[in-house]
């Protein structure tokens, strides 16, 4: 294979195999005496150059990509190949395949032709293969050995799983946690190598509260204690009240390493189909250790450094719960994540890059379809042709879907939460759920999980009052919250609104005062109060709670969705209720797309925007001014905006009559928009055309159509008020 | 092979591997790391009410992948099109926002390791080129190349300075 220290990336050798896939074209049409396709070689092995140059090769490899340039370059100016130097571009072509084929299937490589001269080395083709270090894949980082003794009857000792009833939650839990541990152990990492280190800090204590709300949500009570503290610790970081020390980092790791543990043990259970058994683990020592990183007090200096957590049990009996477990379950060892048969966590990247190879599957498939040599050669593939239509439409549906899904699961996931938090709470709450059917991106649906909770907490907590209360101001005892999704403006919109009892400014105000956040003379009308709960360290609750935030709520919420490119906005009115209204871009959605041309482009129109498209009479058009242009339809005067003019391109029509009125609606407004033709209509991704074009309002993306080019997808609200006479104001 | 990557800030150029380029009869080369990729001229979709040097969108294996024309970047006269013309794919930004770019070219000439001998400042034109745009020069065996500074050269398509 390759130098054991340096792995060649897969995405560098399909790559290389794609250029090589190139040249074996070029080099089929190579003749002797002619120098045709030499000019393509040149540039392909320019490109191969490029392709390979970002990963240190084995020097046969590297010796030999450079040989054709060598041969070429040797070549006399217009005398064309010779038949020994195809025959040497062939062999070379040959080797350079079987080399990247070994390479891939980690074989050993093919030893380089002994006439093409030998590098210096040969380490390449004798070295073998070597597996990347995946001697233990939790490396657990070192943890504080324990003198206090273990409390076996603490809080929560052990645990036993609900794995009827919760089972997709623990799923859940166990993905996200094992995720948010992994943060956690990175940006522990980071606040060793600079203590500093605000943000490195924040994501722990983010993380460990989300672990902790996560825990106490599945009533996970021993873990969500120890999260507890660590959170509490990490606060005290976060206020300046202690200093990022090896006792404190010691307690995080260590805190961080019993709940890997722990949660590996519930994933263990998760995936076994066998009943649910006690999980005993022991917090209270870890619990203690970060109590005293807490009170600063340092651990005995007596205390060395433990090997991994696991092993603490050899000094512990009972740490962790091996020594209780059923034998042969799930092992006396310390469990090590466990590769899930049913659902795979897959880059998101492949994701999209499957997706589009189908989309261009598609786009191959209608060029094969639609060739003119098929229908000249008169051989019949309409049996075939359609079976193979068939089974990729289907394959992009399953595709697409894998991207995608209802936010239902999300949704319902917050049904249980509000009863939960409602019970403790003592209020009685009512959850409505409207458009559980929205499709969206599954990124998205993932990481909006964590700022729901939040805002329903919040809502639940903060929001609405209890019966009594809302008695007293003539409302229904139970109060209403309701969640919300639903495509709008070619984007995603999640509301989440109550019927509480709003938000005070005044309030947020005099709070934003004492915690410093504004200046006591500070000049804020009452959205821009609201928008102060967004502020880093704002929390208006008055206990520590865990159900309640301690100030981490909204402005992680708002960090969460700007990361995703939205944004959140509240309203409120005192007595009546809040709403929040997170609004995100749409990352992957399918529109229908009616394609017009216009000159010899083709644009796409929303068919959503579309109320009907007709050829206009004569007699249907009049004129204002003699420049505004206007259409009759069922009569309603409606102003008519040609499209070339809106967008400067040429139009083959030059009057009305001649063209195609598409009547497009949006926000109430309606405008004929006057194209050339109408091509046809079907479902196109919309593919974001990124910040280059962030300036331009009157395309929301691209698509690629069935000939494999990009067409330009209008928006229709700039298009209704897009003026006649259009100024030219891009950048 | 071997030689350390060229960096891709916008600092003084360093030796390492870059990629040389050609507009007309002006030689350029750019650091290898911000280059993604080098892929024949394809159907080019006009992005309307854009300046003149955004050519457009293509499809890049589904994505969709926005073109600017380097010859009217640097206010050259324009030319056809032919079959040496080029789009180098780049990949600029910081390493958390990476954002991908093609730019039409003339033709993609070599990958070539510039040493630090090789290297010389950028020529002082008063003025009379953005010399933003350049991160210097270097005579190497091939003559006279130009060396750009490609973060800056794709900074407002790439809206890394707007933000």
């Amino acid at each position: 294979m390759n130098k054991p220290d340096d792995p060649i990336s897969l995405g560098v050798l399909d790559g290389l195999s794609a250029v090589l896939g190139q040249l074996a074209e070029e080099l089929a049409f190579v003749e002797e005496n002619s120098d045709r396709g030499l000019r393509g070689i040149k540039t392909l092995l320019t490109q191969l150059n490029v392709a390979s140059c970002t990963v240190t090769f084995p020097a046969d490899f590297t010796h030999a990509l450079q040989l054709p340039r060598l041969w070429l370059d040797g070549l006399d100016e217009g005398s064309g190949f010779t038949g020994a130097l195809i025959q040497d571009l062939y062999a070379w072509h040959d080797w350079m395949m079987q080399w990247l084929e070994s390479t891939v299937t980690s074989q050993l490589t093919p030893v380089i032709p002994a006439a093409w001269g030998l590098p210096s080395s040969t380490f390449a083709t004798i070295e073998p293969s070597c597996q990347p270090g995946l001697t233990d894949s939790s490396p657990h980082p070192s943890a504080v050995l324990l003198p206090t003794a273990p409390q076996s009857d603490g809080v929560g000792d052990t645990i036993l799983l609900d794995l009827g009833a919760d089972h997709e939650l623990l799923r859940e839990f166990y993905n996200e946690s094992i995720d948010l541990l992994q943060e956690v152990e990175q940006s522990v990492l980071l606040i060793e190598e600079n203590p500093q280190s605000t943000a490195g800090i924040n994501a722990i204590f983010r993380a460990f509260h989300t672990f902790k709300g996560s825990a106490g949500f599945l009533k996970l009570e021993a873990l969500q204690l120890l999260a507890h503290e660590l959170e509490s610790l990490l606060e005290l970081v976060r206020s300046g009240g202690l200093a990022v020390t090896k006792p404190v980092i010691d307690a995080i790791l260590a805190g961080a390493d019993a709940l890997a543990d722990c949660t590996h043990q519930v994933g263990a259970q998760v995936k076994s189909a066998g009943p649910a058994t006690p999980i005993r683990l022991s917090v209270q020592p870890v619990i203690a250790l970060v109590q005293r990183a807490i009170t600063g007090a340092a651990a005995p200096v007596s205390a060395p450094l433990s090997p991994p957590s696991a092993k603490d049990s050899d000094d512990q009996p009972g740490e962790f719960g091996e020594a209780d477990l059923v034998p042969g379950h799930w092992g006396a060892e310390a469990p090590r994540p466990v590769s899930d048969a049913d659902s795979v966590r897959i880059d998101a990247a492949k994701l999209d890059a499957l997706v589009n190879l189908v989309g261009e599957l598609v786009v191959a498939q209608s060029l094969v379809i639609e060739s003119p040599a098929l229908q000249v050669s008169g051989i019949d593939l309409t049996q075939d042709m359609r079976r193979l239509i068939r089974i990729t439409r289907e394959l992009q549906r399953n595709a697409l879907s894998l991207r995608t899904v209802p936010i239902r699961a999300l949704f319902r996931k917050m049904g249980r939460l509000v009863r939960d938090l409602a019970a403790r709470e003592g209020k009685q709450v009512r959850l409505v759920l409207e458009g559980e059917d929205t499709e969206l991106d599954r990124h998205l649906v993932d990481k909006m999980g964590d700022p729901l909770v939040h805002m329903i907490r919040n809502a639940v907590d903060h929001g609405v009052e209890t019966p009594a209360e809302r008695l007293a101001c003539s409302k229904p005892p139970t109060a209403t919250i309701t969640l919300f999704a639903g495509h709008q403006h070619g984007g995603v919109v999640i509301r989440v609104s109550d019927d509480g009892r709003g938000i005070d400014p005044q309030r947020m105000r005099s709070v934003a005062i004492a915690k410093g956040l504004i200046d006591e003379s500070a000049v804020l009308g009452d959205s821009q109060l609201l928008d102060l709960m967004f502020l880093p360290g704002f929390s208006t609750a008055q206990t520590v709670t865990d159900l309640s935030g301690r100030g981490v709520g909204m402005d992680v919420v708002r960090g969460h969705i700007e990361s995703l490119r939205g944004n959140i906005k509240i309203d409120s009115a005192m007595g009546t209720g809040t709403r929040f209204t997170i609004r995100l871009p749409l990352t992957l959605a399918i529109i229908d797309g009616l394609l017009v041309g216009l000159g010899t482009e083709r644009y796409v129109i929303p068919t959503l925007a579309v109320r009907e498209c007709f050829r206009p009479l004569v007699d249907a058009i009049s004129t204002v001014h003699e420049q505004g242009e206007l259409v009759s339809v069922r009569g309603n005067a409606i102003p008519i905006l040609r499209l070339g003019q809106f967008l400067r391109k040429p139009m083959r029509c030059a009057a009305p009559q001649d063209g195609v009125i598409i009547l497009v609606e949006s926000a109430g407004v309606q405008r004929a928009i006057l194209v050339d033709e109408l091509l046809g209509k079907q479902d196109m991704i919309i593919k974001t055309l990124g910040p280059t074009f962030e300036s331009q309002s009157a395309i929301v993306g691209g698509a690629v159509l069935g000939d494999g080019s990009v067409g330009l997808i209008l928006n229709a609200e700039t298009l209704v008020r897009a003026p006649q006479q259009v100024r030219h104001d891009s950048p | 092979m071997t030689a350390p990557d060229a960096a891709t800030a916008s600092s003084p150029p360093v030796a390492g591997r870059y990629l040389a380029f050609h507009l007309g009869t002006a030689r350029y080369a750019v650091p290898i790391r911000s280059v993604r990729e080098v892929i024949r001229l394809c159907a080019i979709t006009s992005v309307p009410l854009m300046p003149a040097h955004v050519r457009g969108v293509i499809n890049l294996r589904g994505s969709v992948l926005p073109v600017i024309d380097l010859r009217a970047k640097f206010a050259m006269a324009s030319v056809d099109y032919d079959d040496r013309s080029c789009i180098i794919v780049f990949e600029v930004g910081s390493s958390v926002a990476r954002l991908q770019i093609g730019a039409v070219v003339d033709g993609v000439d070599d990958v070539l390791v510039v040493s630090a001998e090789q290297l010389g400042p950028v020529p002082d034109f008063a003025g009379a080129i953005e010399a933003d745009y350049l991160a210097g020069v270097a005579t190497t065996s091939v003559g006279l190349l130009i060396l750009l500074n490609i973060d800056t050269v794709l900074a407002k398509e790439s809206s890394l300075v707007l933000r």
